[in-house]
């Protein structure tokens, strides 16, 4: 019995969260994903990000933008992005000095699309890896900030080297909650003969039927959410979103699958799960990617995204809105 | 006129050669006279009575005389006048000894002596007498007591005393292990000290005169002890003593494990590994997984061997129960393990490649006594099945075991209830066969065959937001087995052989996702050592230890990560590398260890051992001393040390050409320690060990070996010995472990480190077939990484947390736990016994946090606690 009891405990508490609001509820400024026209470019390529970002907060009385880096930084030392932090403080290769509280928010370029232009070298001053092809890593930061974006400085003794030199303030100065901003990354691979399409995606299954552009349910009476009714919430994908890695062989000389995924966001209610496997490596499409929905308590429109990834740094997404009842 | 009148007396008149022998040391030469025999010329004719002796203490051989090694009888005649008080006024020499030491005794002690005065006609008077004292000198003698290596007497056990000369005299221990020899004249003696079930210790004592020696003498266990206990005879004359089995302990601190206390210790139910957390040095494991941290060290930095030969997996499911599974029955012979010996520190030089600690599982021999034996146990996890018996009249005896778990049974439901779609439920095997051969006195052969299975396939569709590419199909298949050849052989008095050598096979076959490593390897083995006795006080062994493993990796997973850098990324979301590689890993290493007992109850072990890895091309060369020095106390009183160089190549993936590094060479340990052992009573003893262990080139992540760390601490256990109703035990260790990962990073405490553990525990036999137990353990919580927000990869939808510096810089809440157990036998006669017990886990139901759980951008935190209350439940029944 304890051993039986130890084992259960051990898998459940993969997934115990302990009473905390999951991810996929959307109440403050949030960023979903970052698609990249190219998930895999090529050197020299042009590449357009266009980020998915919300504004869940009740207060939206300091509007939130979506500001970009114009620094890129490519192949950081061991691919961590906290490493750019001397590129994005201009302390780096652009030799630019950036004054403390320098106020960046009006001169960074803005919006939920960027483009970047990948230097044609980028494979080739990258460290080959120990097996397989050789490729260039580029970095775009960008942040979501409900207030004003600005430069602070860091101490280069500081001990932590993910100590950002960008903060989210309000107008006085104070620096905002996680609530009001979100500072990202996305990685840029670029492969000499490397390529990869973002997942295609059709359209949301609710409880069987398709909803491509929306549906309704009933809200939510009871005290607990977990005793509330739920709806059975799917993504079609079709069989193509998974490609088959032709390039990449494994170490037996097998093509491998991709991996692909969804993760599930609302303004309102609730998913069991934070996200769903579609297709597996191994076993292709998964038989059953359902996802148990249980609407909140007020009715009104409310928002539900689904994020497709595959494991190639791939993405794609649906967007419906959703009456409660 | 007085003097004159004295000296006219006859000079033999008046002598009285009377001396009381107050001790064995002086003895009348003659008996005291019983008239009297003189008289003084008078008219009258006076009557005249001679003094008589009335108070005399005697003479006993001096220091000096001894010292200066006189030992023969001697005779010293005084003349003694004594007032008519009775007092003696004078005594002087009138016949010496010629030994000054004798006469000044003589004179001395027959100044005391008190007498009746002589008289004349009833009227007190001096008088002058002859007073003669013979000196014998004290005879030698030895005593001495005979335990087993955890300090229990042990009973009949022979002690053969030989003399210079060739005679013997033989004695045997009483029921206390005590035993004694009187009347022994000085000079050299061998002891031999042997026992049914031990192995046999010599000695070479030198006696000196009117000396008492103590000999203690511990014996180790023999393979011998699995024979049925023998009648008690008187003690048989010895023309031989067969010596097997262990050789007594050359390292500072082992500790033993046994039967009972594996059986019983609360809240491990009964798992053999398991017992072992419970000792000093030992850190509790996090969670539930089932770790060996010992002394601060990493978990592989601690070797577990079956019988000497190495095993590359320890528990089921990476924590669920030993591989090598004890009986539940309360009938420890039927117990595939006999005892687990666990050394913290500072071990033997047979003992490489490693630089944490060794556990080692001593397997015990099939019985012998010509029977079928069968035990089957059942609980809700597993059924294991035990049986023995002779294999006809061939002189083997055979024991064949398995177990199977059912646990696929209950999983599988619970996996499908959680959407997951199960094509292997977890389920786990083990099986163990042993064949035994024993050639007569000097030679044994056993074979044994042994392994693990545990399987499980399952696809899960639901994902963790902060691990998104942890899904899809799991596959996990890790497997063993061992084929072990054990063969020993006593060449002649002096010399020993112990060969094992084993040959197996590894598999480790893990995918997740996209993720997948596979590990195919066929490890062969080989010890050999020597034990040679190359005089009375010194003895060598020269061993080898060859290992070569054939082995095929491939992988496919993220780069390795550097201790306490931030990740960068969701780690299974990152680029994955993808590689295969076949090689040899061959290492190959001899040592030498010498036992020299240079003096008595002192035991110096020096020793060096050389290894070979070629993986890195590196020779370790590991000089090693440790020593022992038993004091001269009535109750056991043992010093002991030790300092050691210990060696540990780098693990594979360390030095795999995708995930490793180049150029590197053997992490190194220094070990000292320093502590003593006292036996408080017959039954309990304490041990207080201080350590110190100063780590360097150890592997650090793109960094070779840059790493340094240090280790120190303080065990202390009390330890009621299991040889009656009661045992247990209170353990303490105080304890840290630091790393620096590069020079310049900073000092950092491992996730190893546990500054106060304290186990507490015992188990009482109540009788009619019950025993109780409690375990209590209060230990300091374990460390861990405070997060806050930080950023997010858009790349997979994970925010990626900002870590504290240093890493595992917070110390989570104390631990505390209570454990029950009950156990019941009852015994059916013919039939067999019954064995069911009630084993309650965390009786209090205490939260013990195990862990930190934080939201998905790590702006809140919350505790996850560890094992509620649980009660399991045993059942088992043996014949």
């Amino acid at each position: 019995m304890r051993r039986v009891i130890q084992l259960l405990v051990v898998l459940a508490c993969g997934s115990c969260v302990s009473g905390f609001d999951p991810a996929n509820m959307a109440t403050s400024v949030r960023v979903f994903a970052t698609k990249i026209d190219r998930p895999y470019a090529a050197p020299g390529d042009t590449v357009t990000l266009e980020t998915l970002a919300f504004d869940g907060r009740a207060d939206r009385s300091r509007p939130l933008k979506i500001v970009w880096f114009p620094v890129l930084c490519t192949n950081p030392e061991n691919e961590a992005y906290y490493r750019c932090f001397a590129d994005l403080a201009g302390a780096g290769s652009s030799g630019i000095s950036i004054p403390k509280d320098t106020d960046l928010t009006d001169l960074l370029p803005s919006g939920p699309t960027y483009k970047v232009t990948l230097p044609a070298d980028i494979v080739a001053k990258h460290a080959p890896p120990p097996t397989g092809e050789n490729y260039g890593l580029a970095i775009v930061f960008q942040m979501a900030c409900a207030g004003r974006v600005k430069f602070v400085s860091v101490d280069p003794e500081a001990l932590s080297m993910q100590n950002a030199p960008i903060g989210c303030f309000d107008e006085s100065g104070v620096r905002l909650s996680a609530d009001d901003y979100v500072l990202s990354f996305t990685r840029i691979y670029a492969y000499e003969k490397r390529a990869n399409q973002n997942p295609s995606v059709e359209h949301i299954v609710v409880d069987g039927q398709p909803a491509p552009y929306g549906f309704s349910i009933n809200r939510c009476t009871e005290a607990k959410p977990e005793a509330c009714a739920y709806a059975q919430i799917d993504t079609y994908a079709p069989d193509q979103a998974q490609e088959v890695r032709t390039a990449e062989l494994d170490s037996e000389g097998k093509t491998r699958n991709e991996q692909v995924w969804v993760t599930y966001y609302t303004s309102g209610g609730r998913f069991d799960s934070d996200a769903k496997l579609l297709f597996d490596v191994e076993a292709g499409r998964v038989p059953d990617s359902r996802n148990k929905f249980r609407a909140p308590k007020e009715p009104g429109w409310y928002r539900l995204w689904a994020v497709v990834h595959d494991n190639r740094n791939g993405v794609n997404w649906l967007e419906v809105p959703f009456e409660v009842r | 006129m007085f003097l004159r009148r004295f000296r006219s007396l006859p000079p033999l008149s008046l002598v009285l050669l009377g001396l009381r022998a107050p001790s064995a040391y002086a003895q009348p030469e003659t008996p005291a006279p019983k008239a009297p025999v003189a008289a003084e010329p008078t008219s009258a004719k006076p009557v005249i009575v001679a003094p008589k002796v009335k108070k005399d203490d005697g003479v006993q051989y001096p220091k000096e005389a001894l010292s200066a090694g006189i030992a023969e009888p001697l005779t010293v005649v005084l003349v003694v006048e004594v007032a008519p008080d009775g007092t003696v006024s004078s005594a002087t020499v009138d016949q010496s000894s010629k030994v000054a030491s004798i006469d000044d005794a003589a004179i001395a002690a027959g100044r005391k002596i008190l007498f009746e005065p002589a008289t004349r006609n009833g009227k007190p008077i001096a008088a002058k007498i002859r007073f003669t004292y013979r000196f014998v000198a004290p005879k030698s003698r030895f005593s001495g007591r005979v335990t087993d290596q955890e300090g229990k007497p042990l009973d009949h056990a022979i002690v053969e005393i030989t003399s210079a000369a060739g005679e013997k005299q033989t004695v045997l221990t009483d029921a206390t292990g005590r035993w004694g020899v009187e009347d022994l004249v000085s000079g050299k003696y061998k002891v031999s000290v042997s026992h049914p079930d031990h192995e046999a210790q010599f000695a070479d004592e030198t006696l000196g005169v009117g000396q008492e020696a103590s000999v203690t003498s511990r014996l180790a266990r023999n393979a011998k002890a699995d024979l049925p206990p023998k009648p008690k005879l008187p003690p048989p004359p010895i023309e031989e003593v067969q010596v097997r089995g262990i050789r007594p302990p050359r390292e500072v601190t082992r500790r033993t494990v046994d039967d009972r206390e594996i059986n019983r210790i609360p809240g491990t139910g009964g798992d053999a590994l398991r017992s072992i957390q419970n000792l000093p040095g030992i850190a509790r494991p996090p969670g539930l997984v089932g770790l060996l941290i010992v002394r601060g060290a990493a978990p592989q930095d601690t070797n577990i061997f079956v019988d000497g030969t190495l095993i590359p997996i320890v528990y089921h499911f990476g924590g669920l129960t030993s591989v090598i599974p004890t009986q539940l029955t309360d009938k420890a012979d039927l117990n595939l393990i006999e005892k687990i010996d666990f050394y913290p520190g500072n071990f033997s030089a047979q003992y490489g490649r490693v630089m944490g600690g060794v556990v080692d599982v001593g397997i015990r021999n099939p019985k012998s006594d010509g029977k079928v034996h069968v035990t089957g146990s059942l609980d809700l996890i597993d059924t294991r099945l035990l049986a023995q018996a002779p294999l006809f009249n061939t002189g083997w005896t055979l024991t064949l075991a398995g177990r199977r778990s059912w646990v696929d049974a209950v999983l599988k439901p619970v996996f499908a209830a959680s959407g997951a779609s199960v094509t292997t439920a977890p389920v786990y095997y083990d099986f163990q066969a042993i064949a035994n051969r024993d050639f007569g006195k000097n030679q044994d052969l056993r074979l044994f065959f042994f392994g693990s299975d545990d399987r499980l396939q399952l696809l899960t569709s639901s994902l963790s937001g902060s691990q998104p590419a942890a899904g899809g199909s799991l596959s996990a298949h890790t497997g063993f087995w061992r084929a072990q050849a054990r063969y020993r052989n006593r060449i002649g008095r002096n010399t020993e052989l112990r060969l094992v050598s084993a040959v197996g096979k590894d598999v480790i076959d893990f995918s997740f996702g996209d993720l997948m490593f596979r590990l195919d390897s066929t490890p062969i083995s080989v010890r050999g050592e020597v034990n040679q006795k190359l005089s009375s006080r010194v003895s060598a062994n020269f061993g080898i230890d060859w290992l070569a493993t054939p082995y095929t990796v491939t992988v496919r997973a993220p780069p390795t990560p550097r201790p306490g850098e931030p990740p960068s990324g969701p780690f299974l979301s990152q680029l994955p590398i993808t590689s295969q590689e076949s090689d040899t890993l061959f290492r190959p290493a001899v040592y030498a260890e010498f036992e020299v007992n240079p003096w008595k109850g002192a035991r110096i072990v020096p020793g060096v051992r050389l290894d070979y890895a070629r993986d890195v091309k590196a020779w370790d060369l590991a000089p090693r001393f440790n020593f022992r020095q038993d004091l001269p106390t009535e109750r056991r009183t043992t010093i002991k040390g030790g300092a050691g160089i210990f060696a540990q190549p780098p693990q594979p993936q360390e030095t795999s050409v995708a995930f490793g590094q180049s150029n590197l060479r053997s992490n190194r340990s220094i070990h000292y320690s320093v502590g003593v052992e006292r036996e408080l009573t017959r039954d309990i003893e304490v041990g207080v060990e201080g350590f110190y262990k100063n780590l360097d080139s150890l592997v650090t992540a793109r960094a070779g070996n840059a790493g340094i760390g240090r280790i120190f601490g303080l065990e202390a256990l009390l330890r009621w010995k299991p040889r009656g109703r009661f045992f247990g035990w209170l353990a303490y260790t105080l304890m840290r472990s630091e790393r620096r990962d590069t020079p310049d990073s900073q000092w950092r405490e491992t996730p190893f480190d546990q500054t106060h553990i304290l186990t507490v525990l015992g188990s009482y036999q109540l009788g009619s077939g019950w025993e109780v137990g409690a375990r209590f353990r209060l230990v300091s919580g374990n460390l861990t990484t405070p997060q806050q927000y930080g950023f997010y990869d858009a790349n997979t939808g994970v925010y990626l947390p900002t870590l504290a510096v240093p890493p595992f810089g917070e110390r989570l809440p104390l631990f505390h736990q209570l454990d029950v157990r009950v156990d019941k036998t009852w015994r059916l006669g013919s039939r067999g016994n019954i064995h069911a017990y009630l084993d309650v886990i965390n009786a209090y139901n205490q939260g013990n946090v195990e862990a930190v759980s934080y939201n998905y951008n790590q702006t809140k935190r919350s505790y996850v606690t560890g094992l509620p209350f649980i009660p399991n439940l045993g059942l088992s029944w043996e014949y």
